[in-house]
């Protein structure tokens, strides 16, 4: 059996379980609890280890999805899971600017242990006050344009949506494989 | 397109940041929610050029340097108004008067002093408010020296300065986080004693609660100079996994399972397999 | 009625101090933030608490999916000692780390003891 690893990792709230879920040919295993912190202010459940859904897509070939926790206090888990990965995405709520710094943080952890190819998916980009792509990009720290991973947006509510950022970023590893 | 938000959420000196690393230029309006803000000015006007700050003013009425002028006696209000109308359009007023010898050099860097430094390092005070960042107003011309500051040159200032850190508490790198510096060589902007300091341990492997121990000050205060360091664009904040406790020391620590450990590379045509099952449900 | 965290940390402490080679207790909630501790000075309570929770719901996940039904408790055996995990009612986890000299047998009257007095607050 040849597998594929993908994480989707990203700041509280980005949309990291639902996009797993709307992927996932089987029931995703996740391990969501009642949010007790801050959390609590965008959604009741947060996710303590991590999700995990799959999707086979030949008898010897299946794609597996791992969502970390958001999190900070959690990154241990962030470390279990990008060991493994063939490559990850990073999803941001382009409306929510006060979790750049901790998507920041996130990418800052993934890069220092993982040099696998990874791209960007904004999600929550139609919401009021929601920021560009390029404007993202500066406030995540890439500044200049040709050193910066491809961007996507990403609606995690449609499978059709995450299809295709699984599509962008198996893509982007394609040509990592080429190199 | 213009960007706007809540300074509780997106701080003042993380725009700054944005702004100078982006090089944008526009006019930033800020309008404060609570606290006094400046002078109890409850708007406040920043305008960038390239990332730098080349002017500041409380109102949009272009008076601003002029009646700063005015107040230090240095030009009377028609002077200034009068001979500056001499002036090529687009000139900043400042160079303006200063090529007429109305102003010297000395008494424009006061200004500037006055008008930036002052005015928006005291922004950093704010407890919440509003700010609005349009890349298309035009810069204005009545209103500048002709000199300017790095963005980060004034949050440094201004957060040097910052008594109350509540605001910014979340902000803050964490005290198990290590800092990475990501410049080359050392930096440019004048850092002061502790900034070297801490700048002193940006490898990526000390944790700032070590810092603190090392150098025999609070974690919170090194907290705030790496949010300092980190805000100015000169380090990065990595986490750090904490190395695992052992409780018995005489005994070798057990090798955890979790050696970095490469994912075995995946064959492209199973990459291809999965890009045409996927456009399937695209 | 408001969760008395003075009354939980009484419990913990009392336990780690009266119990034979119980070195660290801790009370988190299920998402991983602690409710109250004791636990050895080289510990980050934070971190306790998040891998608490990520190992509870974890084995409880797998306790489902591979029909065990309710997890009782969770045990980690090291060579240095051991890790218990127990589930403290529906708001709390309750952890309980000893050294290898400790007798299991006891140690689990020991934690079902502790166990009642912490759901007694909890409520």
């Amino acid at each position: 059996m040849e597998i594929m690893r993908l994480v989707v990792t990203g700041p509280v709230g980005a949309g990291k379980s639902t996009f797993i879920r709307s992927v996932s040919e089987i029931e995703v295993v996740d391990t969501d609890r009642r949010a007790t912190d801050e959390t609590l202010m965008l959604k009741k459940r947060t996710t303590v280890a991590f999700d995990f859904g799959r999707l086979q897509f030949g008898p010897e070939m299946a794609l597996h999805l791992y969502g970390t926790p958001g999190q900070s206090r959690f990154d241990f888990m962030w470390d279990i899971l990008i060991r493994k990965a063939h490559a990850y995405i990073l999803l941001v709520a382009a409306h929510r600017p006060h979790e750049f710094r901790s998507a920041r943080r996130i990418l800052g952890f993934m890069k220092q242990r993982s040099q696998i190819p990874m791209i960007i998916g904004l999600t929550h980009t139609d919401c009021p006050g929601a920021w560009d792509a390029e404007n993202i990009a500066i406030a995540l720290g890439y500044l200049d344009a040709n050193r910066c991973p491809p961007i996507i947006t990403v609606n995690p509510n449609q499978s059709a949506s995450v299809a295709e950022a699984v599509i962008a970023l198996v893509q982007h590893s394609m040509q990592g494989c080429l190199v | 397109m213009a960007i706007t938000g809540y300074l509780a959420e997106f701080s003042l000196a993380e725009m700054f940041q944005f702004l100078e690393q982006g090089c944008k230029t526009g006019l930033l309006n800020i309008c404060a929610l609570t606290g006094s803000g400046v002078e109890g000015q409850k708007n406040h006007y920043i305008w960038f050029n390239q990332g730098r700050i080349v002017a500041a003013a409380s109102s949009l009425n272009q008076q601003g340097l002029v009646t700063m002028i005015g107040q230090r006696g240095w030009l009377g209000d028609r002077a200034a108004s009068r001979l500056s109308q001499t002036c090529t359009i687009g000139t900043p007023m400042g160079l303006c008067l200063k090529a007429q010898g109305a102003l010297t050099a000395e008494q424009l860097k006061l200004l500037f002093y006055s008008q930036v430094m002052r005015q928006v390092c005291a922004l950093f005070e704010l407890g919440d408010g509003w700010f609005q960042f349009d890349p298309k107003v035009p810069l204005p011309a009545a209103e500048m020296t002709g000199l300017s500051a790095p963005a980060t040159e004034v949050t440094l200032a201004g957060l040097r300065a910052l008594k109350d850190w509540s605001a910014l508490a979340d902000k803050l790198p964490d005290s198990t986080s290590a800092l990475i510096s990501i410049i080359d060589g050392k930096p440019q902007l004048r850092l002061n004693q502790v900034e070297w300091q801490v700048w002193e341990f940006t490898s990526g492997s000390v944790s700032l609660s070590a810092i603190a121990n090392q150098l025999r000050l609070p974690v919170e205060k090194i907290q705030q100079v790496a949010f300092r360091l980190v805000v100015s664009a000169l380090a990065e904040e990595i986490p750090l996994i904490a190395e695992p406790i052992s409780l018995t020391p005489e005994t070798e620590p057990a090798e955890l399972s979790v050696a970095p450990t490469e994912a075995s590379a995946v064959s492209q045509s199973f990459l291809q397999n999965l890009v045409g099952f996927l456009r399937g449900k695209v | 009625m408001a969760i008395s965290t003075e009354k939980l940390s009484g419990i913990l402490q009392n336990f780690v101090t009266s119990t034979n080679d119980v070195q660290g207790a801790a009370v988190v909630t299920p998402d991983g933030l602690p409710l109250a501790t004791s636990l050895p000075g080289a510990m980050d309570e934070e971190r306790v608490s998040a891998m608490s929770a990520a190992m509870l719901s974890l084995g409880e996940r797998i306790g489902n999916e591979l029909a065990r039904g309710t997890i009782d408790r969770i045990y980690v055996e090291g060579n240095q000692g051991y890790g218990v995990l127990t589930s403290c009612g529906e708001d709390a986890v309750f952890l309980v780390l000893a050294n290898q000299s400790a007798k299991q047998g006891l140690l689990m009257l020991e934690i079902k003891r502790a166990l009642t007095e912490l759901k007694l607050v909890l409520m």
